[in-house]
Formats: C-alpha cells, structure tokens, sequence
C-alpha cells in the first residue's frame, strides 16, 4: 500500500477509481472541484477507464448516475451546497428507486449570501432523501469510507453520500495509504458485465402506484435502511480483514468515565481529539460517523452510562427554529431515559473554526448553562 | 427478476415495477358510441345494368390474384373479355375516382381478366367444373349475349343446355351487327368456345316457329329461356322504301358480317342515331363509301354513344342532323337520290316537325335505314305473353334481353340471361352453390345506399393518373363503400382495438369509441353508432 | 389480408390493448409506430408527461419493452446515462429511447436536452408535442402556439407570445439527425425512425401530437388535424442533418389556408381576423424560409 501525501478531494478520487466505477457524471463546484479534476485527469491519462461525462448541472449529474445506475453500472458524482440541493428531488428519486449510488459531498454553506465556508447544513438538509450518509473525519478515512460506501450500498442497495468538511478536509493534504487494486477488489468485487433489464422480460420500472403500494415500497426501504446499521459492524470488520483499518459507527475517544461528552462529525472531530489528548483533560468525544441511519442505540447506550452528566453537540449547521441538526438526532435518541444527560449546543454554524481555545470556553461555560437555555453560538464565543 | 447487483441475504428490496400487460383493463366500457361496418354499393356497381360487383374483383387484381378476379367477375358477368371490348362503360362516368384524377380503367381491367381466362383455357377439355346434380335439360331461344349468359348459369349448375339459333353462326347482334373493329370476332369465337368446353350444345340454323314449335319446347325440356332478340326492323315508312337500293342497317351489317354480298356503293346514306346506324355508317365507310348520317334530331338527342358517334365522325362519316328522308327516287330501277328535309329541335318521345319548304336532295346509292327495331313474339305462336321479371304466362317458359325491353345494351342483356338461370333455377328447384361457392351473385337491391364522394376519405391515395400495369390501376379504385382490408382502421387506432386478422375485427372489450376508424376509412364503410349494449348507456 | 400500397406497416406491436390514454390520442399511436420502427431492442425513459400514465400504473404496462420513468427535468440525462450505463455493461446494441412531451422538452427540460445535444449523447429524444402541459390539466408551455388558450391562459386571455421553435434550438447543435413527423403520415414517421436507428450520436424527433380534450377537437379528428397541420404549412415535415442540412418530406402543392386548421379548434375560439393573418403571414413566411433552406446539400 503507497503512502501518499493528498488532499480530501484527490482520495476520493482515488477511491473512486480503485473501486472500478464505470460511469462518472462531474460538474464543479467549490470546494468539491478537484475530485472531478483529479479523476479527469486520471481519465485522460488511462488510468481510469470508464466513462466520464462532463454534465450541464448537478440535477442532471445525479440523473446521469441514475440512468447508468437503471442500466446496471456503477456510478458515482460529487457535489456540495448548491449542487447538492439542485439535486434534491433526484436524490428521492435514486433512494427509491433502490439505485447504489455513491455520491461524495464536500460539506459548504448555502446562500443566501454566497459563503463558502464548511458548514454541514448541504447534507444535513438532505437528510430525508433516504440516502445513507457518512460524515468522515481525515483523509484516510475519507478514501476508505467512499470504497466502504460502493460496498454497502449494493450491500442493501441503497444510495450512499460520503461527506467531509469543505476545504478543512477537501483541500488540506494528510498522509494517506493507497490500496492496491487487488485488495480493493476483495473487497468490493467488480461490477457484472450486464444490463440490469431482460429484453425479453420487460418491466415497467417507477410508475405510478397508490398509496397502499407506497406506503409498503416505504416499509420496506425504511427496513433496508436500518439494515445498513445493522450490517456496518460485519462489513466494517471485513473491511478491517482487508485494509487493516476500521471505523466504528459511533466510536468513543478519551476516559471512560468521562462525566462531560463533546459529540461531533467531520474534521471537528479531529480538532476535538487533539484537544483531549492534552494531559489532564477528563472529557471525551462521542464522533458520529454514520449520520444515516442515525446510531440511535450506540449513542444511547454511551450516553446512559450514569457517569454522563452532559454532553456537548458541536453542530456545524443550524435548523432555523430549531437549532444543531446533530443535537437534535441526539435528543431524540435520549428520549425516555430516566435521566438523561444534559444536551448543551455548540453552534458553529457558517463555517465558524472550532479551535481549542473555543472548546475550553465552552466547557468553562457548559456548566453554568441552566437546562432551558439550549445553544451556545461559537460566534459569541469568538 | 434476476437483482442486477450482488445478492446479498436478506435485505428487503422493492420497487414499482409493471409485469401484467394492461390488457387486464377493458377500456371498452369508456365507449358510447361503436363502429360498425355497413358496406354501401359503389357507384360503378349502381351504375353498372349488370351491377357487377367491380369492387371486389379490382381488389382481387391489387393483390396480383387473376384467378381470384375472374372467380369474382364471373359471378356477375361470364364475358369479361367480350364486354371489356363492347360495353359502354357506364362504370366508369361514376367512378369516385374522377373527383380526384380520372377514373379507373374498370373496362380495361374486366376485359383484361378476360384476356386472362383464356390464356388458362384449353377448349374442348373441359376445365370448367360441373356440380353433380341430375341434368335437367333447358331449351334457349336465340344465342345473342342475353342467351348465352343463361347458358353459362344453368350450364354450371349441371344442367344441358341447348341454344337454338335461327341464324347460321352464334352470338346475335354481337355476331351479326357489331362490328370487327369493336368486337373482333376471336373474342366472341372464345366465349363460345368456352360454353361448347361446359358441354352447351348450339343449334345453329334452328328457328323457332318456323323448325319447332314452342310447344315441342316445352314438352322436350323442363325450361325454356326465350332471348330471341328484338328482330323486327322498323320501317322508314317513307315512298319508295321498296326500291333496290335500300336496305335495313341491321340487314346490312349481318350481310357484311356473314360474309354475304352486299351491295357496292360509293354513296351511303345512313338514316337512324341509334348504335346500328354508327356501326353500319362505320362499316360502310370503312369499305370505302362516302358516308351521311341522316338523324331527325340533334346530336345530343341521339341515342348512340357519344364515344361512338365521336369514332364515327373521326372515320370520316358526315353528320346530318334535324334532317330526315321525305322520300326516295329511283333512277334506273334502283335508288338514286333522297330528298330530305329539315326538322325543329324536338326530344325524343315527342314528334318531329318538319319545317316546310325546307326540302333538298342528296345522291345515294345506298340508303340504310336504321329507323329501330322491336320484339316479335310471333315465333313463340300467339298464346305467349311476357311479364315481369322474366317470367311469361306460360309455366317453364322464361324470357330476357331486346325480346322484353326492345333494343338494348350488351350489359343488360348479360344481366337479363343471368337473371334469367336464376328464376329458371329456383323454378326448378336446383342447388345454387357450385364447386367455387354461389354461382350467382348475391340479388342487388335497388334500394340499397349507393356511396357518395363526401363519405370517402381519399386523403391516403393522393393524385395518381392512370397506370399501364393492371395490379398498379386496379391498387387506385378507392373501394367505395366495401371494405377491401387496406387496414387503415387498424393503422390509425390509438387503442390497438383493431384486429390485424383477415376480418379486421373490432376487439370491443378495448375499443373506446374515439371514432377515428370510421373519419379515416377510405372507402366509407364503417360508421359510428350507439350500439344496443348495457355499457354504453352508462354514459347518457 | 391485402394490404395496399399505403399501409405497409409491420404488423408487430409493442404496445397493448387496455391502456388509459384519452379516445384519440396522438401521443399514443406516434409510440406505436415508432415502437414498430424500432423493435425490441429498445428501452424507453419516460419523464413526466401523459405516457407517465399511459405507460400503465405498476403492476401494469402499456409497453411490451423495458421502460423507466425519471423525474420532470431529467429525461435527457437520465437516457444518456442509461446508454453510458449500457456501454459500460458491454451492451451497445440497445437503443435508449427518450420520450418527453413538450413540457420536458422546451421548459423543464430544456436545459438537459440541450446538453445532451451538445455532448452528441447517443439517444434518441422524441418529443411528442400536444402543445401545453395537458398531463397536469391543459396548462400552457412555451410550444402553446399564439393565441391558444389553455387553463393558465383561459379566455378571453390567449397566449401572446409565439410558440418556441424548437428545431432552430436543435439545429444550433448541429446533432446528426433531427425530424419532424406526425400521425398523418405514418409511414414517413416509421422511415424516419428506422433511419434514426442506424445513426450513432444524438437524434432528436418533434412530433405533433393533437390532443382532443386540449386542443378542444372531437376525438376523431386526430389524424385530421394532424393532417391540416401538414398540409397549411403549421407544421412542415422535414429531416435536419448536421444542424444544416434540411430535407423536406412532404411539399403540398399549395399549402391550405391556415383558418382550415385552426376553425375546428376550440382553443382558438377567441383569434379575431387580426390574429388570423398574424398567423398566416407567419406561417408562410416560415414555410418560405425553411423552403429556401431545403436541399441544400
């Protein structure tokens, strides 16, 4: 395995590749533009061999994926922010069709104004497509999650979006090891050589149906999707047996008896981690990486310990009137726990730095936080 | 369905998907209204005295099924050949078709079937089938086109027939009076041949009246069909009719055609506007006379053709009209000159005025008077009286052709011999069905509604003048009012609730009524109306 | 049975009976025919649109061929992906046809068909033009031709703005083959689809479509008005190669009076004469202008 110094973009790329997609739809968009640009390049030198269509938009760059996903090919595009919201009626359209797509995201903010700072709200406002979704935290995982992503979603044939920080992670160069193709296609077995319709059986596919039908069609999705749980410790565990590393669903860093939690997703995390590995720090981090279908049962497990006293949600997104996203996923999956933790929120919405300076404000003030005061705006802290 | 990714155990996996055909769904239920085929006579047919059923046969040609066409043809006329030389084509001057080009060649095409038949018929073997009934034995008198369709019927159907001809050859006026280059006389000598091959037997030289009675007839056969002609030559009526020198056009005519001697002349007057004073005027002057035509009235109160009075003139014959002989002077014994005089315009049935003082004389030699012709039922002796239909007073006894109607065309008098078999042959009781089916046509009915050009849709067939080729004219018959499979139903139907069988059927369970069938049909067949069904009224 | 020169047709269908288009549909029997053309080795992407519909409510189908819907504005990507997916799956002999009506192919479509055009994707993309939005109830879209009315231009209102013309959009991309066509003239619309069948690249069809309940017609006055269309010079038949090279298919020999056409419909009821030689001196001029076009090669 090559040990590469690259960027968050340029590993998607490079997953993408070693993942044998057949059909790559690209249009650009900040901070996401170097994962169609590397893979042109790729495309231009031979080394990726498929298909690369530069498209007119990103509602047709995920069409695109949806036709060649409709003929049986594995597809793949890359989007964030706008782009991913120009998209959003195709990408209800891909998760009910039971399409295995993997779409890479690079989390920014959406207008108005024009912001191209980190923020999460793109994915997270596309939370109810149906897709799952992964927020990863370093370059190296950002390359192993996207081959993990191809995976699981023909795994249960549902879609899958890979997330990562804008610029944070898309753009900063982290030592990364390149797998070899082999132990890529041990894992992820190349794609069938053939049409995914009969000529000689014909099907009407997506038509109209009634609400009886599309409530069963929704059961049994919603089944599918918390099976995507349910099978990531078992792939997860192949995935180790192939590459030697492994990512938890919820995974827990710091003491074990830590009364104060921080929570977070994406490059926060890493930030988090660095802070905690101070000496004399008594905290520890709860980092969510598969947002789709949320961990409800591992976050409610780790945050019904007695020993929780509160947890701090670093939310880097707002929903108006309601407040962090992630804290909200958090709160619902507390509900009915004798005695839950506090759930404080740490706004760092609008792409706001979290910096170690920050997280030791917020825990200076966390305490004093009175149980109906819910957020603590990182911009106030600044 | 085979998962087009890796299976995986157990995860549940649903889309929409359509595997039943929607047939599943009977759209007929939407309809109020329901096509229907109701075939209307084509104006040809209408047109046509024989009503032959043109259509259908020109269909049978489209396809490149000679055999088809003369089986059809047939039915209605066993002469195709010999009409398609002689006939007037009344056919044709209502042909739909004249409202988009020109007409179709309906008289080219029938006598082409003709020519047909006997380059497949061999005479004296017989080929023509005969249904196994006992011969009942039938007698006809007169062998002129109306006799011999009868013969051709009841030959058919098993019977022997025998045709008593007063004259040495066969074939009537078409043997006697028209001439070689209308009719040329192997195609008559085809047709008899091909009766003699059905086994009918010709007595040539035979008169009734004069050689048997009507009454040996009678008792010898069990049918007799009187088609004896209408052989009364009318008179001038004029001084000096018996002069040498004069003689009746139709006399005339059968003396040239009989090979007898005939008169030389140089100057020729033909008085008459029938069809016999333009074939004896054309035959004079085709034997070198000069030649007048002499008619009382205008050219267009003629009764001849206008295609042959227009041959006539292109021949050479000089047209006389509102002129009519007062009186014929001899010279020498024989007929020198006429003296005509000049009439008022009148219409035929009213009498003519002669204007006075308007007299002038013309050389002739020959003077031929084509004044008509009449039946005379002498022969049949005194007790026969004809009534409708071919029927007579006396029982067994059938009559048809110029014997009822006075002079008439070849057509009618095919019809006439035909109706004829069939009264003979339901008087006696005979099976109508041959080896290819029914040996006559279905009966025409005069009521019957006749298509117009306004129901067709002739959009589909675009200008197109005549063709050479018979497949390539008979494809521009627009088939009105009969249903010739074009299958533009079955083309334009949104709903696929047209069968593409043979019969074109209508699937009712799908058809929604849209109507679009019955607006594009070409020939006008099909029409849309409330049928009597329990859906359609769920509608109201 | 026989069948004469005009109807040639092959006998082989691809749709079936019981399907739930309106009496008289044109969009229906334009499928029918170029199904026909096309064969079995097709698989159709169908965007929003009335053959939505008509394609048959799962666990029914109209069509005896694969068939995937796809959202509103998408069609055009949708296929072209479908025909990459198919390269990518060893597969090049199936035809990816798309069939949009006129709202996913001059307004909410217009953006993928154009890019599609523009990358030479290779698909067929027919738009089968009823001339408004009438799966969603006769709503007008930019090919409602001046003066219709429809549900969001409804009388005494009528379009004041001239129908887009979409083979001009078409020809400035310079695609291989583009075509019009309609119902009237079936055989003309199977030859251009046999022709479409044998050209690699992008391949775009309008065709005109009357609609009954829209155009407000009686049922059996499809073909006719399609006809019409034809024949007053409203909607020329012709071939586009290479965005230049125009081929006429049909030349009247004098193009009818455009009132001819526009008299049976009641979406035209409020034209006033003004309007009526607007329209006709359009017409005509556009008719002149393709004329001066055609041939050219």
């Amino acid at each position: 395995m090559a040990q590469k110094i690259i960027t968050g973009n340029q590993a998607v790329a490079y997953a993408v590749k070693l993942a044998r997609t057949q059909v790559i739809s690209a249009f650009p968009i900040t901070p996401q533009t170097t994962v169609v640009e590397t893979l042109a390049e790729m495309w231009a030198q031979g080394e990726y061999t498929g298909e690369f269509v530069s498209v007119e938009s990103e509602n047709s760059a995920l069409a695109y994926c949806i036709g060649a996903a409709y003929a049986g090919a594995r597809a793949f595009t890359a989007t964030s922010s706008h782009g991913l919201a120009y998209m959003h009626e195709l990408l209800h359209w891909a998760s009910g069709a039971r399409l295995p797509l993997v779409m890479a995201n690079a989390n920014r903010a959406l207008g108005a104004p024009w912001c191209i700072e980190s923020d999460q709200i793109d994915s997270l406002a596309q939370r109810d497509t149906g897709w799952i979704q992964f927020y990863c935290s370093s370059v190296q995982e950002i390359l192993d999650t996207v081959i993990f992503a191809f995976r699981l979603a023909e795994e249960v044939r549902l879609p899958v979006m890979v997330c990562y920080d804008g610029f944070y992670l898309s753009h900063t160069y982290e030592a990364a090891a390149i797998p070899e193709q082999p132990q890529v296609d041990s894992f992820l077995p190349a794609p069938a050589r053939k049409p995914a319709f009969d000529i000689d059986n014909p099907e009407n596919r997506h038509g109209l149906v009634s609400a009886e039908a599309m409530a069963r069609l929704l059961n049994v999705r919603y089944r599918a999707t918390e099976m995507a749980g349910e099978k990531y410790e078992l792939l997860d565990q192949e995935f180790y047996r192939a590459f030697g590393r492994s990512y938890e669903a919820v995974e827990y860093f710091g003491p074990k008896q830590a009364g104060t939690l921080f929570l977070t997703a994406g490059g926060m995390a890493q930030t988090i981690k660095s802070f905690l590995t101070v000496p004399g720090r008594e905290e520890a981090l709860l980092r969510v990486k598969q947002f789709r279908p949320f961990p409800s049962a591992g976050v409610r497990d780790i945050l019904s310990c007695s020993h929780v006293e509160r947890v701090i949600v670093a939310d880097r997104n707002v929903c108006m009137g309601v407040g962090g996203i992630f804290a909200q996923e958090v709160r619902a999956a507390l509900y009915g726990l004798p005695h839950p933790p506090q759930v404080i929120e740490l706004n760092l919405a609008g792409g706001v730095d979290l910096t170690p300076e920050m997280l030791e404000k917020a825990l200076a003030a966390a305490p004093g936080y009175a149980a109906d005061e819910k957020i603590m705006w990182a911009v106030e802290l600044l | 369905m085979p998962l087009p990714y890796r299976e995986s155990s157990g995860v549940p996996y649903k889309i929409s998907v359509g595997t039943l055909p929607v047939q599943l769904n009977k759209t007929g239920d939407w309809r109020f209204l329901t096509p229907v085929r109701r075939e209307k006579v084509s104006p040809c047919t209408a047109q046509c005295p024989l009503h032959n059923g043109i259509a259908e046969w020109v269909e049978k040609l489209t396809d490149g099924d000679w055999a088809g066409a003369w089986q059809v043809v047939s039915r209605y006329n066993p002469f195709p050949h010999l009409t398609g030389h002689v006939c007037y084509r009344f056919c044709q001057e209502k042909c739909n078709r004249l409202h988009l080009d020109e007409a179709v060649a309906i008289g080219d095409l029938e006598k082409q079937i003709g020519a047909w038949r006997y380059n497949q018929f061999t005479p004296g073997k017989g080929s023509i089938k005969k249904i196994g009934s006992p011969p009942l034995k039938v007698a006809i008198v007169g062998s002129g086109p109306a006799g011999l369709a009868c013969a051709y019927y009841l030959s058919l159907l098993g019977s022997e027939v025998v045709i008593l001809e007063r004259e040495p050859v066969a074939g009537g006026m078409l043997a006697l009076c028209i001439p070689e280059y209308r009719l040329p006389r192997l195609v008559l000598e085809q047709e008899l041949a091909m009766l003699r091959a059905m086994g009918v037997v010709f007595r040539c030289g035979v008169e009734v009246g004069r050689d048997i009675s009507l009454e040996a007839l009678q008792s010898e056969y069990q049918a007799v069909f009187l088609a004896a002609g209408a052989t009364r030559l009318k008179q001038l009526g004029i001084d000096g009719e018996e002069l040498p020198g004069i003689m009746n056009a139709v006399d005339y005519l059968a003396a040239v055609h009989l090979g007898r001697s005939v008169p030389a002349a140089g100057s020729v007057i033909v008085v008459g506007g029938g069809n016999a004073a333009i074939d004896a005027a054309c035959v004079a002057r085709l034997r070198g006379a000069r030649v007048v035509l002499a008619y009382r009235r205008t050219r267009e109160a003629m009764p001849a053709h206008e295609d042959e009075i227009r041959a006539a003139e292109a021949a050479g014959v000089q047209f006389l009209f509102q002129v009519q002989p007062d009186a014929l002077l001899g010279s020498g014994g024989r007929l020198g000159k006429v003296r005509m005089v000049r009439t008022e315009v009148s219409k035929r049935g009213e009498g003519v005025t002669v204007i006075p003082g308007s007299s002038f004389t013309l050389e002739c030699e020959l003077l031929l008077a084509a004044a008509g012709q009449e039946p005379d039922l002498g022969f049949a002796g005194s007790n026969l009286k004809i009534l409708d239909g071919c029927m007579t007073n006396l029982p067994g006894v059938f009559a048809g052709g110029d014997l009822c109607t006075g002079p008439g065309n070849v057509a009618e008098a095919i019809s006439a011999g035909r109706e004829g078999a069939r009264a003979i042959a339901a008087y006696l009781e005979m099976e109508t069905a041959g080896v290819d089916g029914q040996v006559f046509p279905p009966v025409y009915k005069e009521e019957a509604q006749v298509i117009s050009y306004q129901h067709l849709n002739p959009f589909l067939f675009g200008r197109q003048g005549r063709s050479e080729r018979p497949e390539q004219e008979a494809g521009r018959c627009l088939s009105c009012g009969r249903c010739n499979g074009c299958a533009v139903c079955w083309m334009f139907c949104p709903d696929l609730a047209v069968d593409s069988g043979a019969d074109l059927d209508f699937l009712l369970d799908y058809c929604k009524g849209c109507g679009i069938c019955a607006k594009e049909c070409p020939s006008g067949v099909l029409e849309m109306e409330v049928a009597d069904s329990g859906t359609e009224n769920n509608h109201r | 049975m026989k069948l004469q020169v005009f109807n040639d047709l092959p006998r082989e269908e691809y749709l079936f009976c019981g399907h739930t288009a309106c009496p008289g549909c044109a969009a229906t029997l334009s499928v029918r025919y170029l199904t026909k053309a096309l064969g079995k080795k097709t698989v159709f992407v169908i965007t929003a649109s009335c053959f939505s519909i008509i394609a048959g409510q799962p666990p029914l189908r109209t069509l005896d061929l694969n068939v995937y819907h796809c959202p509103f504005p998408s069609s055009a990507a949708v296929g072209s992906g479908l025909k990459r997916g198919l390269t990518a799956a060893g597969d090049d002999q199936t035809q990816v046809l798309v069939l949009a009506g006129d709202g996913g192919t001059f307004d909410i479509g217009l953006q993928g068909l154009s890019a599609a055009a523009e990358r030479n994707e290779d698909i067929i993309f027919v738009c089968y033009d009823n001339e408004a939005y009438m799966n969603t109830g006769m709503q007008r879209s930019s090919a409602s031709p001046y003066g219709s009315q429809s549900n969001t231009t409804p009388a005494p209102l009528a379009k004041p703005t001239p129908k887009k013309d979409i083979m001009s959009i078409i020809a400035a991309h310079a695609i291989p083959y583009a075509a019009t066509a309609t119902v009237a003239y079936p055989r003309d619309l199977l030859a251009k689809f046999s022709k479409a069948g044998t050209i690699k690249g992008f391949r775009f069809f309008h065709l005109l479509s009357p609609c009954p309940p829209g155009w407000g017609i009686e049922s059996d006055e499809t073909i006719e008005l399609s006809r019409l269309a034809v024949e007053t010079g409203v909607f020329p038949l012709y071939e586009l190669e290479d965005g230049e090279f125009v081929t006429l298919s049909h030349k009247p020999e004098k193009l009818l009076p455009v009132a001819d056409y526009l008299r049976p419909q009641r979406r035209f009821s409020t034209l006033t004469a003004a309007d009526h030689e607007k329209i006709q001196n359009s017409v005509e001029h556009g008719w002149k202008k393709l004329l001066a076009r055609a041939g050219n090669r």
